[in-house]
């Protein structure tokens, strides 16, 4: 391979296979970037097995062929070269020569026929593919919404990702639960028709997070039989879908709740997290204690101390206390855009609390209480 | 100064020491083969299988021959090992195949962390349209909370997938895993065939044959026995034994002090001695045509009446078991070679 390529192009898409090799180093290809070059067209591809990245970069092609290097060295090296267009060049003994400017490495290249194949996208609409447009901010805020509250319980592998579902035409609804909260998000999709949903692990989305950011653009988001796929300007990030069965979520959501207290998002917050700094470590746990017009949130902890603070609240119902864990709260209160009235919906001290924040109904938070 | 933060989940799938053998290229299990070559036909693969016989005669060979040929894609089951499947599976990039080689570095026993990282690498739909192979080597070594944690995927298999443990027994297995596992026994290969097998590994003809003799049919044990001892130390060993004929006690004292205290394992040393013994009566019996675990040395071959042999080797046997049971090991070589000098 002998190929010449833009330093600018080239930077970006070696920064995206950052998140995404493998850092175990169990197999030292996964921790490879693979390069392969045609005429002109330069292709990068990174992968650990579970999420991977494809970029097409611009290049310059003398001879075509393929090259595998550490996507972590090459990445430094490209981002310190002061030149504008690097060469790449496979040498004997299995090496690679990288230059630009003056400076010139000779790095160790792995057998390409090792890297492991990422099946090409299918065609659409074949084998029962859903492929659907939105701009990056629409499916930003799906993966925000719901990412936060995936769990991280490594025996429950079908809770380890975000479910994925239309229930209607031209809707996308995502769902993550923890078994102590539950994030659910419905959005209209132009072209969605998902049914029955996957689940979409969570590092895939994690990287799709950070694909998603910087800028708005036109976003595909396509999920067929075994890989779901999101692209943006030329870089296709993929992930593998997670087998089995997710929860019926359905069952967790309060039909109705019979108090309904409204607060002042930013004002609820600020009191949260000043009270939950004397709540127990483990626990984090909290009591709201609920007045007519007024919401109090206390902890109280033998080893540390107490406090209490005050928060004016939309209520006239009977008194009543419940506790919760303060993260679970907090989590969704500091989730991006969330301003304005929160409402808060309970029924009893051991019934769930469902959360709507300032009036969006696509969106339903769903959090266990607990004993204090 | 604090510790680097080291990364929660260990590695399960290391790079395989070696590339996998196809089916046709594995000997001496043709019976096990052939009934899992029957079951693949039909469709009728388990979902799980507990491969087990001593160690290092081809278990995780076939476990691993299992997957090449569930994932070739142009020859189906027998495989090719040139296609993308059969390249990948080798090097262990393949997506669908996942393979627990035994305990981590230093470690004695396979982890629950092992085997959850193992589970969420096979918790992905398949990507090949096949069947996902997960194999654990070395299962007997898998911790009894390991065992647990294998156990719920064992009950409800989600999806299509093969699960393959490998193991030299199942004593420290629990019933439960057991129970949920269709148990494939493979047996000690015939001799010629581990030769054959050391001779493909680089050994001369001669070296392999009389290396071969000692491996109870285990080509895995072959490669590990010391070849400097065979080639050198046997030999010596030998000659020893013919000079002592007639020797004084003081002599044979020394000589059993030597062998009870000398570098070389022990049983490795007595299984020559016997070696020797069956050899020479093997030779009176059946003629000079009859095949031999000492060939390179059949010139020295003692020449003694058949009883003397048939009593020599009695010895040699009785005092093995006396010395596996923890007799004193120089009043019993002293012993021995009492008898071996008459």
């Amino acid at each position: 391979m002998d190929l010449k390529i833009a330093k600018d192009d080239f930077l970006d898409g070696l920064y995206l296979t950052q998140g995404v090799v493998e850092k175990r180093n169990t197999l030292p290809i996964l921790a490879n970037v693979l390069i392969e070059a045609s005429d002109n067209e330069v292709q990068l591809t990174a992968t650990d097995l579970e999420v991977g990245i494809r970029k097409i970069c611009r290049g310059k092609a003398k001879t075509k062929g393929a090259i595998t290097v550490s996507a972590r060295k090459l990445y430094e090296i490209v981002r310190e070269l002061p030149a504008e267009e690097i060469t790449l060049r496979s040498g004997d003994g299995g090496r690679v020569e990288v230059t630009g400017g003056k400076s010139r490495y000779r790095m160790v290249s792995l057998d390409p026929k090792e890297f492991p194949s990422i099946p090409a996208a299918p065609p659409v609409g074949k084998k029962g593919g859903v492929t659907m447009s939105l701009s990056s901010g629409e499916f930003g805020e799906l993966v925000e919404k719901t990412l936060f509250a995936v769990s991280s319980d490594e025996t429950r592998l079908s809770l380890g990702g975000v479910y994925i579902e239309s229930p209607e035409k031209g809707q996308i609804r995502m769902v993550a639960t923890d078994g102590h909260r539950l994030s659910l998000i419905e959005r209209e999709v132009a072209g969605a028709n998902l049914t029955p949903g996957v689940i979409l692990p969570r590092k895939g989305l994690v990287e799709a997070k950070r694909l998603l950011e910087h800028g708005e653009a036109d976003v595909t988001v396509s999920v067929s039989g075994n890989l779901a796929r999101v692209e943006r300007e030329g870089v296709e990030l993929f992930m593998r879908l997670i087998e089995g069965e997710f929860p019926d979520y359905r069952q967790v959501i309060p039909k109705k709740t019979t108090k309904i207290v409204r607060v002042d998002r930013d004002a609820v917050f600020g009191a949260l997290r000043r009270v939950s700094i004397l709540s127990s470590e483990r626990s984090r746990g909290v009591k709201l204690h609920i007045h007519p017009g007024i919401l109090e949130v206390a902890t109280a902890n033998p080893d540390i101390g107490e406090a209490v603070e005050e928060v004016e609240a939309d209520y006239d119902g009977d008194e009543f206390s419940i506790g919760f864990n303060a993260r679970y709260l907090l989590d969704v209160l500091n989730l991006g855009g969330v301003t304005g009235t929160i409402e808060i919906g309970l029924s009893d001290e051991v019934s769930p609390g469902l959360i709507r924040l300032g009036g969006d109904e696509g969106y339903t938070y769903v959090v266990m209480p607990m004993r204090l | 100064m604090a510790a680097r933060k080291s990364n929660p989940r260990p590695p399960t799938t290391n790079a395989p020491p070696a590339p996998p053998l196809r089916f046709g290229e594995i000997r001496g299990h043709d019976e096990p083969i052939a009934f899992l070559r029957r079951a693949w036909k039909g469709g009728r693969l388990a979902h799980a299988y507990f491969f087990t016989g001593p160690a290092g005669i081809g278990k995780l060979a076939t476990a691993r021959a299992l997957a090449l040929g569930t994932h070739c894609i142009d020859a189906p089951f027998e495989a090719c090992g040139r296609c993308e499947s059969c390249r990948t599976i080798a090097v262990g990039t393949h997506a669908d195949v996942r393979v627990v080689l035994g305990p981590l570095k230093d470690k004695r026993d396979i982890s629950i962390e092992q085997v959850r990282s193992f589970q969420r690498e096979l918790g992905f739909r398949s990507l090949s349209d096949h069947p996902k192979v997960g194999i654990i080597n070395d299962a007997h070594l898998l911790t009894n909370q390991a065992q647990n944690a294998l156990l719920k995927m064992l009950e409800e298999p989600s999806g299509d997938s093969l699960l393959i443990l490998v193991g030299v027994n199942a004593a420290t297995l629990t019933p439960t895993i057991l129970s949920r596992c269709q148990r494939v026994r493979f047996g000690p290969i015939p001799s010629d065939d581990v030769a054959a097998i050391l001779e493909a590994h680089g050994h001369k003809r001669a070296e392999a044959t009389a290396l071969a003799a000692y491996a109870d049919g285990s080509p895995g044990r072959a490669l590990t026995l010391d070849r400097e001892f065979f080639t050198t130390g046997r030999p010596a060993i030998l000659q020893r034994l013919a000079s002592l004929r007639g020797a004084g006690f003081k002599q044979l004292a020394d000589v059993a002090q030597e062998l009870a205290t000398g570098d070389q394992e022990l049983g490795l040393v007595m299984a020559v001695i016997a070696s020797w013994y069956r050899d020479g009566l093997r030779r009176q019996l059946l003629g000079a045509d009859e095949p031999i675990q000492n060939a390179d040395l059949a010139d020295a071959l003692p020449s003694i009446d058949v009883d003397s042999s048939l009593r020599n080797l009695e010895t040699t046997y009785a005092t093995m078991i006396a010395l596996r049971q923890n007799a004193n090991r120089n009043l019993a070589l002293t012993k021995l070679l009492l008898t071996l000098a008459r």
